[in-house]
């Protein structure tokens, strides 16, 4: 099984980082690495100067803390949109591209087959955001000098957990469709609109913090740094990075999401049939 | 080495692809599906294959369940289901790779193994572009060399040359030949084109609106006999298919023609029996009845 796994797992991935979609969002890296580094050494010491004053208390706080925060912020939407380009289509471009009728007929197990992809889209995704993340490292270092390694490390980490869930999810409702229109705006709809609108309902009207909701949990990325949830209007604003307890919570969230939606997915895929 | 499906039938929706379809192929040869469009010629091989699980019945390869063990039964198998398309940004000779790395071929042997079926195929040319830039015939080639990799026992082809140029819809049909020569494969391939059929086949089945309407030896250990006239009974222990009111086409061996004679004028208002010679036309008009059917 595992030498079937490498196999397949290579040739998608060869697949993949030599298609259109990873140069576009390799791309949309960069674009934002250079937004960000150009906002990181224009106003490196004046970070606090643009702070509205209604905000007066986040003035407290170091630059780096800021700039590191707004780093995670923008990379945490990013494996989002890496995720609609590689994952999404990963179950339903095989039947609408029809070339289930040459995968399908194989002789690897299909949970095989959709674990290959899914590592291959994984990893076409860390390629491509790790443009991102290199330009962070230089951009602060040349400024500040050092880089708080731990919260660093731990913002990475979440990161690659969220990766692993956000592409799971995607695949999940790419093996739900055939057709890859209906699995981007799927998984786009339910991660920006029901999710978020979800989360700010249930925040609003019920003062209740939904943790277990994606993007709500995505956060735990940026605010390793500073513990703002940028999904809920949050008045009692905190300086501090975020506890351990919202750390392995969010953890948590991750893992079950990737376990879960793959679990689906096996069941879907198995019983998919090649029409 | 047989492929047999029991009672197998395939609904898509509330549309009976496939009726209640038994058959056993068992002798290696070249068996042909013969049919209109939306006959199930496709769906059959679909569900051969394990694309599609049928709605009622089995299907064994060398009595193995394919949803049991799809992956086994895989191993053995090379298929060429319906126009098939590959991954736009690899190459031919990367797919070939794949399916020769995943039926166990490494190494030397899967450069040989890649040389051999891309020979065979008349796809040496373009294996090292990018298959986004592959015509339909080009793909086409590139199915049937993967289909070709490792040598497998059963062989399933549908329309293998379909998109593809007159020379090269030769060139696949010796290949057809070459591989059944030693006849130690089975080999099942779909076709609308009739003379192919005939040519190509040791077993002919037509299908429509999704059953099996006629299936016979083409020539080899049996005789095809065409009996023209009012069975009052039907001979027993003879194949046979009833192609209109007062036609019957029954299988019958060689030695046994007199007493097949001898029974079927006991039991039936005979006009003529015609011989084997008969079968091209029989099929044609099969097919001729059928599409004016679907």
């Amino acid at each position: 099984m595992s030498s079937n796994f490498f196999k397949v797992y290579s040739h998608y991935l060869k697949n993949y980082y030599r298609s259109r979609s990873f140069y576009i969002i390799l791309i949309i890296t960069i674009l934002a690495s250079l937004i960000t580094s150009y906002l990181t050494f224009r106003y490196s010491g004046k970070i606090n100067n643009l702070i509205p004053s209604k905000f007066s208390s986040l003035s407290k706080i170091n630059d780096e803390s800021l700039i590191l925060y707004l780093w995670a912020y923008i990379m945490s939407s990013l494996p989002v949109f890496s995720s609609v380009f590689f994952s999404s289509p990963a179950i339903s471009s095989e039947m609408e591209n029809r070339t289930a009728f040459y995968i399908f007929t194989q002789p690897v197990d299909r949970i095989v087959l959709v674990l290959g992809k899914y590592f291959a889209a994984v990893t076409a995704t860390i390629i491509s955001i790790l443009v991102y993340i290199i330009a962070e490292l230089i951009s602060v270092e040349a400024v500040y000098g050092f880089i708080e390694v731990n919260s660093f490390m731990l913002s990475l980490f979440m990161l690659l957990l969220f990766i692993f869930a956000i592409s799971a999810f995607s695949f999940l409702f790419s093996s739900l469709f055939e057709k890859n229109m209906y699995a981007y705006i799927s998984t786009f709809v339910t991660y920006f609109i029901i999710f978020y609108s979800a989360n700010i309902a249930l925040y609003l009207l019920y003062s209740y913090n939904a943790f277990f909701l994606l993007n709500n949990a995505s956060t735990i990325i940026e605010r390793v740094y500073i513990n703002i949830n940028p999904t809920l209007f949050v008045s009692n604003i905190s300086l501090n990075p975020a506890g351990i307890h919202d750390i392995i919570l969010s953890g948590t969230v991750f893992v079950l999401y990737t376990i879960v939606s793959l679990l689906l997915t096996f069941f879907i895929i198995e019983r998919k049939e090649v029409k | 080495m047989d492929i047999t499906l029991k009672s197998v039938e395939k609904y898509y929706g509330k549309f009976k692809a496939l009726g209640t379809i038994n058959l056993k192929i068992s002798d290696p040869g070249i068996v042909t599906i013969l049919g209109p469009n939306g006959a199930g010629k496709t769906t059959l091989l679909k569900v051969i294959t394990g694309l599609s699980k049928p709605r009622k019945g089995h299907i064994e390869i060398d009595g193995i369940d394919i949803f049991e063990d799809r992956k086994k039964i895989l191993m053995k198998m090379g298929t060429l289901v319906e126009q098939p398309e590959f991954y736009t940004y690899i190459k031919g000779r990367e797919i070939l790779s794949f399916s020769a790395s995943l039926k166990g071929i490494s190494g030397e042997k899967l450069k040989a193994e890649i040389e051999r079926v891309s020979i065979a195929t008349g796809s040496t040319n373009f294996l090292d572009k990018k298959i986004g830039k592959y015509s339909r015939g080009m793909k086409q080639r590139l199915g049937i060399a993967a289909a070709l990799i490792g040598d497998p026992e059963i062989l399933i082809l549908d329309e293998p040359t379909f998109g593809i140029d007159p020379m090269g819809s030769l060139e696949i049909r010796e290949l057809l030949k070459n591989l059944n020569s030693r006849k130690e494969k089975i080999i099942i391939f779909t076709t609308h084109v009739i003379e192919e059929a005939i040519k190509l086949s040791d077993r002919i089945i037509i299908l429509n609106n999704g059953s099996i309407e006629y299936d016979a030896s083409n020539g080899g250990k049996y005789t095809l006999l065409k009996i023209s006239g009012k069975l009052r009974d039907v001979p027993s222990g003879y194949k046979y298919t009833k192609i209109s009111e007062n036609e019957y086409i029954f299988e019958v061996k060689e030695d046994e023609i007199p007493e097949f004679n001898r029974k079927v004028t006991m039991v039936g208002d005979i006009e003529y029996i015609e011989k084997s010679s008969m079968v091209e036309e029989t099929i044609r008009k099969l097919s001729t009845k059928n599409l004016k059917n679907s």
